[in-house]
């Protein structure tokens, strides 16, 4: 797969061109924005260039995809792709390097699932069912992420992900029952014990204020405790307690995701790319924000 | 005991101007508590508005003293209602940040007009901007000569800056248009590809950009043209005062009606209308321009602040009612008439009935806040009708503008210069291709 990209690319380069052009330099050295003007005019001047116009935009989208601008970069990389069927791959792939990095994985695995629906070479397959693996492992859908490996052909590293255990795990549903029997309880349960007793502190408080009320005869005040401080922080501890069972939850697939990852050894498949493109299309370590990207999404 | 009146009455005084007094301070104390222990415990996201009540009411403490600090907590915590949802986008206007409305309490100074500025026109404006077919159609001097076999180094090239302008890249097309504007000898193409790169800056929204490339036309032969661009730049940053000033220096010919529709147009963005009317009246008559000198301001709606505040007063609620926010008037009328049933129940000679006096005071001085911070957000509520009302007005005066020719004509420009690339003259064409 990134074999290929450097390939084609190559060929294309030294078969057609005997000198690195402007762009190509720029791109190396990082210089983004001015190598994306560099290959659009380029692209301008096309009808007396040597490389073809889908090379072309094929660069410019990976410029534009260094320079971050993605959707620009996807447009150019796709119309690549149309214009010269043998980039297709070369470009797509890119595009799925350019949203990992951005950590959009979801982007990253749509487009190299998509790429799989038209590769038949049984090695490329391979990989590219390891690269899904790779990406479904980092938006921790680690069920699925063993399959890809099963699929790519490597067993050991399913077995891997089928040798670590499921973190702990906190059922929303239980939280919100326990919180609605005794108010607190239920975020102890999810792990916010100063909260879940001051939780219990103040509405037990307040509906043995609202007895003392009553028993005094005074339904008044009894019921305007009642409505106003119970009510209140009854359903907050109730909603407190949902929104922190569904964030232990978070926190324990991260972790094991970042176990699992590692354990894995993966084949750095970002550093053909990263040669084609002159910089690193490598993201970072998995981070704490992955999780919140993916909940905030 | 009137010595003990007096510093009390001495203490409010003080509370009410001072920013760092005993209350203030105990007030930050006590809603950060709030913060930090009571907040938590009620769930998340409760507030519908993005400085959330607490943190509202802080700052509002802070920078208006205690006790307009405390009322205008007390009207928001009134209008923090789900009502206020129907009122986003005519009295709650900017980006819903995290799933809340924007509210910030500066907006609610009913001494102070409000901070939120009129939007930019920018993104109206560039779809007039748009001589987009005129400009691309207007470089004649590309012509595409034969490919050479080897590819040489594109020099600086107006046919790719409209390209490039075309298609959208603006901050390129920018940069193309600057190199032409600097390698090329005629001074009539030179000044086509500055007004051309300030064009492009200004769609690219690089306002100090723009206003650089279009002031170093000042020498130039089209410095007409380059007073009119910095005024428009000004205007799209939304500088009225420096727009009308730049504006105003145009004095010729077929610039000059233009430049004075678009003053009259920051006029009535200002919300002077009647000025920006009777500028327009001195328009020679387009249609719409006459029918924009005929809108003069007195036809808007507007709403007594005095009288709101009397009815909120009478009535609470009435005033938000009359000042067009139904919802808010109804939770108002709800709050107040609320508490104050609840004090009246302690305060009567019932068997139930608060005999040490402190539910009494408590309830009472709490109605007595949420009914003086009522009868303030009434008179806040009218002044937001009022500029609602205004601002409804500019933009029936903006659909009308936007049917003016207020582009400049580059066009013109080009006709000076031939048709023809001679390859002497245009030294910037030899290079390409």
């Amino acid at each position: 797969m990134t074999f290929l990209l450097v390939l084609l690319c190559q060929s294309a380069i030294c078969n057609l061109q005997s000198e690195i052009s402007l762009g190509d330099s720029l791109l190396k050295h990082g210089f983004n924005h001015e190598a994306a003007r560099e290959f659009r005019s380029s692209l301008y001047h096309s009808d007396s260039g040597s490389l073809t116009a889908g090379l072309i935009r094929m660069k410019l989208g990976l410029s534009l995809g260094a320079d971050n601008d993605l959707p620009t970069a996807a447009e150019e990389l796709r119309t690549a792709g149309r214009l010269e069927p043998g980039l297709s791959e070369p470009a797509q792939t890119a595009l799925a390097g350019f949203y990992a990095r951005r950590r959009r994985y979801d982007l990253a695995e749509f487009e190299l699932s998509d790429l799989l629906v038209f590769t038949r070479d049984s090695t490329r397959r391979a990989t590219l069912n390891s690269a899904i693996g790779w990406l479904r492992l980092q938006k921790g859908d680690i069920a699925s992420a063993a399959k890809s490996y099963e699929l790519a052909g490597r067993p050991e590293v399913a077995s891997t992900i089928g040798a670590t255990k499921e973190g702990p795990r906190r059922s929303p549903t239980t939280a919100a029952v326990l919180s609605s029997f005794i108010p607190g309880s239920g975020e102890i349960y999810a792990g916010h014990t100063v909260t879940g007793l001051l939780g219990f502190a103040i509405t037990a408080g307040s509906l043995a204020g609202a007895v003392w009320a009553a028993k005094a005869d005074d339904w008044v005040s009894a019921s305007i405790i009642v409505s106003t401080l119970f009510w209140r922080f009854y359903n907050g501890s109730r909603s407190n307690a949902v929104a922190f069972a569904e964030e232990f939850n978070a926190g324990s697939r991260h972790r094991r995701v970042v176990e699992i990852s590692n354990r894995v050894v993966e084949p750095d498949w970002f550093r053909e790319a990263d040669s084609l493109t002159g910089y690193s299309l490598r993201p970072d370590t998995v981070s704490v924000e992955n999780d919140k990207v993916e909940k905030g999404k | 005991m009137l010595v003990r009146t007096a510093l009390l009455v001495f203490w409010l005084a003080g509370a009410c101007v001072a920013r760092y007094d005993p209350l203030s301070v105990c007030g930050d104390w006590m809603i950060g508590g709030y913060k930090l222990v009571l907040s938590p415990l009620q769930g998340q996201n409760l507030c519908n508005f993005s400085p959330t009540c607490s943190q509202f009411t802080k700052a509002a403490i802070r920078t208006q003293g205690f006790l307009p600090g405390v009322l205008i907590g007390a009207d928001r915590l009134m209008r923090c209602n789900t009502f206020a949802w129907s009122y986003y986008d005519t009295y709650y206007t900017g980006p819903v940040i995290d799933g809340r409305m924007p509210d910030r309490v500066e907006n609610h100074i009913a001494w102070r007009s409000r901070t939120d500025e009129p939007g930019l026109v920018v993104a109206a404006q560039s779809e007039r901007l748009g001589t987009r077919s005129e400009t691309s159609d207007v470089s004649v001097m590309s012509r595409r000569l034969p490919a050479s076999t080897a590819p040489a180094p594109p020099g600086p090239s107006l046919s790719f800056a409209d390209f490039l302008y075309s298609s959208g890249e603006y901050s390129q097309a920018a940069a193309e248009y600057l190199r032409v504007r600097f390698t090329v000898g005629s001074p009539m193409l030179s000044g086509y590809a500055g007004l051309m790169a300030g064009e492009s800056y200004l769609r690219a929204e690089d306002f100090s950009g723009a206003r650089r490339a279009f002031m170093d036309l000042r020498t130039t032969p089209v410095l007409e043209f380059s007073r009119y661009g910095v005024g428009r730049t000004l205007f799209a940053e939304a500088e009225y005062p420096e727009a009308r000033a730049a504006l105003d220096s145009v004095v010729s010919a077929p610039l000059a009606q233009q430049a004075r529709a678009l003053a009259g147009w920051t006029l009535f963005k200002q919300h002077r209308f009647a000025d920006g009317a009777s500028v327009l009246s001195t328009l020679q008559s387009a249609l719409p321009a006459q029918h924009l000198a005929t809108m003069d301001g007195r036809d808007i709606r507007r709403r007594s602040r005095l009288a709101s505040s009397l009815l909120s007063a009478i009535v609470p609620g009435a005033g938000q009612l009359y000042s067009g926010r139904a919802g808010d008037g109804a939770y108002s009328f709800l709050t107040v008439v609320g508490t104050g049933l609840v004090t009246w129940w302690y305060a009567a000679d019932l068997p139930h009935r608060d005999r040490t006096g402190v539910k009494v005071s408590i309830f009472g001085v709490i109605t007595a806040l949420f009914y003086a911070g009522n009868v303030y957000g009434a008179n806040v509520a009218a002044r937001d009708y009022n500029l609602f009302q205004e601002r409804r007005y500019v933009q029936r005066a903006d659909s009308l503008f936007n049917l003016l020719p207020l582009e400049p004509d580059y066009r013109s420009l080009l006709d000076s210069v031939s048709p023809v690339p001679d390859t002497g003259k245009w030294k910037v064409e030899s290079g390409n291709d």
